[in-house]
């Protein structure tokens, strides 16, 4: 599904003694197909902007259009909007709440309308692709699950109701490298086919790096760089004065090329890195 | 929460080969320990179990642990490992079932002196909004002084010091609700530190934060470090947060796998494979070079790898 | 949602904003009693005056001190149409079935509207010129005495201190579930009652779990902090009773004695106007 934002605004609390713009004249597209990256400090605006996509948030000033839906027109079909358009909070696991995995699961499959037998399938599947053991699981209670457990049951609440978009705010916020590693695996899957777009907002420049191929930089609600992951670590004056970081990678290929040495690959992690320096320096 | 069972660490217990890496012969190690001092906190041989109904497991086995005044120490491993069960045996919170815990000789057994212990040992903890009372910050801060009785003018100084060291003075009559989570986290610190104590311990306290509210951290603690002379244990599972640490201690399993200066620790492959943990991309890239047959040798930085590749041509 | 923290307190540089939080308490009180007290239309008017003085001096837009009742006004209509029909009058001006509407019925009403106008608008005052913070703060202080007769004062003030820091963080999550819930689909504004109750519980559940979580951590807090360390705790901040207070008690009083004056028709001193005096008297 494409979404199409238009000179989006949003203002908190407008004409009020706090009133606090949230966004202004936001305009990008992201294409079906892509997993774009949303950054920038805590604060400026990336979850207000993702909010709009599932009109969790009402379009103030502005054109937001998802797929066929125009989030602007008077009348939204929530529902159908909401199937399509999945998204996950920060600290997911906080929003669990039933009395078993699978009933949790289902929550969502059941409010949009699949019958009793689709949403018992469907939390099958999301629970698989999540990388659940579904008999094991499914009549636990959620708060019995490990942290890191927890996340991907909520994550398989998400993918239940199978959405065509999927916004994962900070999906790996809070876990240890291995609870990581797991939710990193699954977006990569996720890319993979099941989900057509993914947004992803991270403020860990090495997971943009590795899973988006597109890239938009917000600083105090404005838009200040729709590119690529490879050209905004170019871009050191926007890296700079968002105070973003450098991936790890692209921090050392920095480091060198300031001492004279060139590595000319666009490599990504710690593996890929090892081995382009590794050739230049066998060869 | 997360107290999450590994199997991955668990199952093998075979001794682990110790410092079999050639890296840290060569390179110096750490800052010192300042072992001419006595400790401020010592614990020998700790174990210790949570119980619930008949249902026994395990927080810690046969762990011992000095911490030296002026100390940056880390507690590293993944959830579960029982780095924060640790913790909270270093002041007090929890009694050790063997072994003893002492802070500046003070048994941490003793019901009596448990306050004594506690104003000596702060703690901070993981969400920053579920360690403040007041809806002013200085009324925060000023809440540990109060319960220990100090005289008025003197907390209004306190007050003034602990927001200077962590920087947030300008925000003193305001209120947290507004902050970003760094600066919560620092008035949480600034809180602790109106008490006065000796050694700080951050547990998990940065685990929360966006990697801006992280750097405001650990830059506060050089600075509790450099210009306080205190002594900091931070527990976390980041691995790029321990690498300006003195001295770290791996958790995996409730045990205490290995300890020693970043570089020691760090260039032990298989106790960090271990305990579950992901190596800073600059040692990852290092240790694949140095497999690849380039004399390169052990870095933590990407800073310090750049030199070792340079050194290269 | 955000904006709780504030709760109505609006910041100004001002007399009453710096009075003794414990001082505006009192005189708080001693208004609603005033209020009470006020008898005719006369003494009304001297207690709209206390309030409008008031809010001259604490530099707070009339107009927003007025917004406040918008809060009420279905107390206001309902009150004033429920005394209104069935006053039991003697002037009766029309009547149908058992309903008749009388001068006496007027007057009364009128009066029990301006009354709750007077009460709400005196109240607001206090909690436009004062922080819940510094309302605990005067509250504990005021309790003080009770100290003696065993009832945990500080306990209760520290509760009620956590109690406001956690307001806006409560109410921010309760926001955040919700919405998450939303993505998933929930609705929470259609159906019956019954139904929308059931609706609640995804979010009442997440609810209590982390606020049993946030215990949890704020009890070892508390601990980590050497909360009931001594009985000899000190405090912080001291609350001084200062001239703008004295003068504050003083109006105050001024108008007590104005009230209960006017109340007795000055004992006399306003006969001769006949028509004043009646539209005052009643």
């Amino acid at each position: 599904m494409r979404i199409e934002v238009k000179e989006l605004g949003f203002v908190y609390s407008p004409k009020s003694p706090f009133e606090k713009v949230a966004l202004d004249d936001i305009t990008f597209t992201v294409n079906e197909g892509d997993t774009l990256g949303i950054v920038g400090s805590t604060g400026s605006g990336k979850s207000t902007l993702c909010r709009h996509f599932n009109a969790l948030i009402r379009v103030q000033r502005g054109e937001i259009t998802v797929g066929e839906i125009r989030l602007h027109a008077k009348k939204v079909d929530l529902k159908t909007l909401r199937k399509n358009v999945g998204m996950l909070f920060q600290f997911p696991e906080y929003q669990l709440f039933a009395d078993t995995v699978k009933k949790d699961v289902e929550f969502g499959p059941l409010n949009f309308g699949f019958s009793a037998e689709e949403a018992d399938a469907a939390a099958r599947e999301a629970l698989e692709l999540v990388g659940l053991d579904f008999d094991e699981v499914a009549s636990k209670s959620p708060f019995e699950l490990s942290g890191g457990q927890m996340r991907r049951a909520a994550i398989a609440g998400v993918l239940a109701s199978r959405p065509s978009v999927l916004v994962l705010d900070e999906p790996t916020a809070g876990l240890d490298p291995r609870g990581k590693r797991e939710i990193l695996e699954l977006v990569t899957a996720l890319k993979a086919g099941v989900t057509g777009t993914v947004i992803i907002i991270s403020h860990n420049m090495d997971e943009i790096a590795e899973f988006c191929n597109r890239v938009v930089v917000l600083e105090n609600g404005k838009l200040l760089a729709d590119t690529t992951p490879d050209e905004l670590f170019n871009r050191s004056d926007i890296v700079e004065r968002t105070e973003l970081d450098y991936p790890h990678t692209v921090k050392i290929k920095r480091l060198l090329a300031e001492k004279g040495v060139f590595i000319d690959s666009s490599a990504l992690n710690a593996d890929e890195l090892s081995a382009a320096i590794a050739g230049r320096f066998k060869a | 929460m997360n107290e999450e069972k590994s199997d991955a660490c668990g199952k093998e217990t075979a001794p682990l080969p110790e410092k079999e890496n050639d890296f840290t012969t060569e390179l110096p190690s750490g800052t010192g320990t300042p072992s001419d001092n006595a400790p401020v906190i010592k614990a020998e041989g700790v174990t210790y179990s949570y119980r619930s109904g008949e249902q026994v497991s395990r927080g810690v086995t046969g762990v011992s642990v000095e911490i030296y005044p002026g100390e940056f120490v880390v507690i590293l491993g993944r959830n579960g490992s029982g780095k924060s069960t640790l913790a909270k045996l270093l002041n007090g919170f929890l009694v050790p079932d063997e072994g003893v815990v002492t802070v500046n000789g003070t048994d941490t057994a003793d019901d009596d002196k448990i306050f004594k212990v506690r104003s000596e040992v702060g703690m901070v903890f993981q969400n920053p909004d579920n360690q403040m009372v007041a809806s002013v910050i200085e009324s925060d801060v000023a809440f540990g002084p109060e319960n220990l009785g100090v005289p008025r003018e003197e907390i209004e100084t306190r007050i003034t010091e602990a927001l200077e060291i962590v920087g947030m003075e300008s925000y003193r009559k305001g209120s947290p609700n507004r902050l970003s989570g760094g600066q919560k986290q620092r008035i949480a610190i600034a809180a602790i530190l109106a008490m006065r104590p000796e050694v700080i311990i951050l547990d998990e306290s940065t685990a929360m934060l966006d990697p801006k509210g992280r750097r405001e951290i650990m830059e506060t603690i050089l600075k509790l470090k450099n210009e306080k002379g205190m002594a900091v244990v931070l527990i976390t599972h980041y691995m790029d947060e321990a690498i300006g640490a003195d001295k770290i201690y791996l958790m995996c399993d409730g045990e205490a796998i290995a300890s020693g200066s970043p570089r020691e620790v760090f260039s032990n492959e298989e106790a960090v494979r271990l305990a579950g943990l992901e190596l800073p991309v600059a040692a990852r890239v290092s240790l694949n070079l140095k497999k690849a047959g380039l004399d390169v040798g052990f870095a933590l930085t990407d800073e310090e790898l750049a030199e070792e590749i340079c050194a290269l041509k | 949602m955000k904006d709780i923290s504030l709760g109505q307190f609006y910041p100004a540089d001002s007399f009453t904003h710096k009075m003794d939080p414990r001082a505006k308490l009192v005189l708080v009180v001693a208004f609603i009693v005033m209020a009470f007290l006020a008898k005719n239309f006369l003494s009304y008017f001297a207690v709209m005056l206390c309030v409008i003085s008031a809010t001259l001096v604490s530099r707070i837009p009339i107009l927003k001190v007025l917004k406040s009742i918008k809060a009420i006004i279905f107390i206001l209509i309902f009150t004033g149409i429920l005394n209104l029909l069935f006053y039991n009058g003697e002037t009766v001006l029309w009547s149908w079935w058992q309903i008749k509407i009388t001068v006496e019925g007027i007057i009364f009403s009128l009066k029990m509207v301006l009354r709750l106008v007077l009460l709400v608008m005196g109240t607001t005052l206090l909690t436009y010129t004062t922080t819940p913070t510094a309302i605990t703060d005067g509250m504990e202080s005021l309790m003080h005495p009770l100290k003696y007769i065993k009832v945990p004062v500080h306990d209760i003030a520290v509760i009620m201190s956590i109690a406001l820091r956690f307001i806006p963080i409560i109410s921010e999550e309760v926001d955040k579930i919700m919405m998450a819930q939303k993505a998933r689909g929930a609705a929470f504004d259609n159906g019956g009652l019954l139904k929308r109750a059931k609706a609640l519980l995804p979010v009442l559940i997440p609810l209590f779990v982390s606020a049993f979580r946030r215990a949890d951590e704020l009890a070892l807090a508390l601990d980590a902090r050497c909360y009931n360390a001594t009985p000899n705790r000190t405090r912080y901040k001291q609350m001084k009773f200062s001239l703008r207070d004295v003068l504050g008690v003083l109006g105050t009083a001024a108008f007590i004695v104005l009230v209960v004056a006017l109340n007795n028709n000055f004992w006399g001193a306003y006969e001769p106007v006949a028509s004043v005096w009646w539209l005052f008297s009643v």
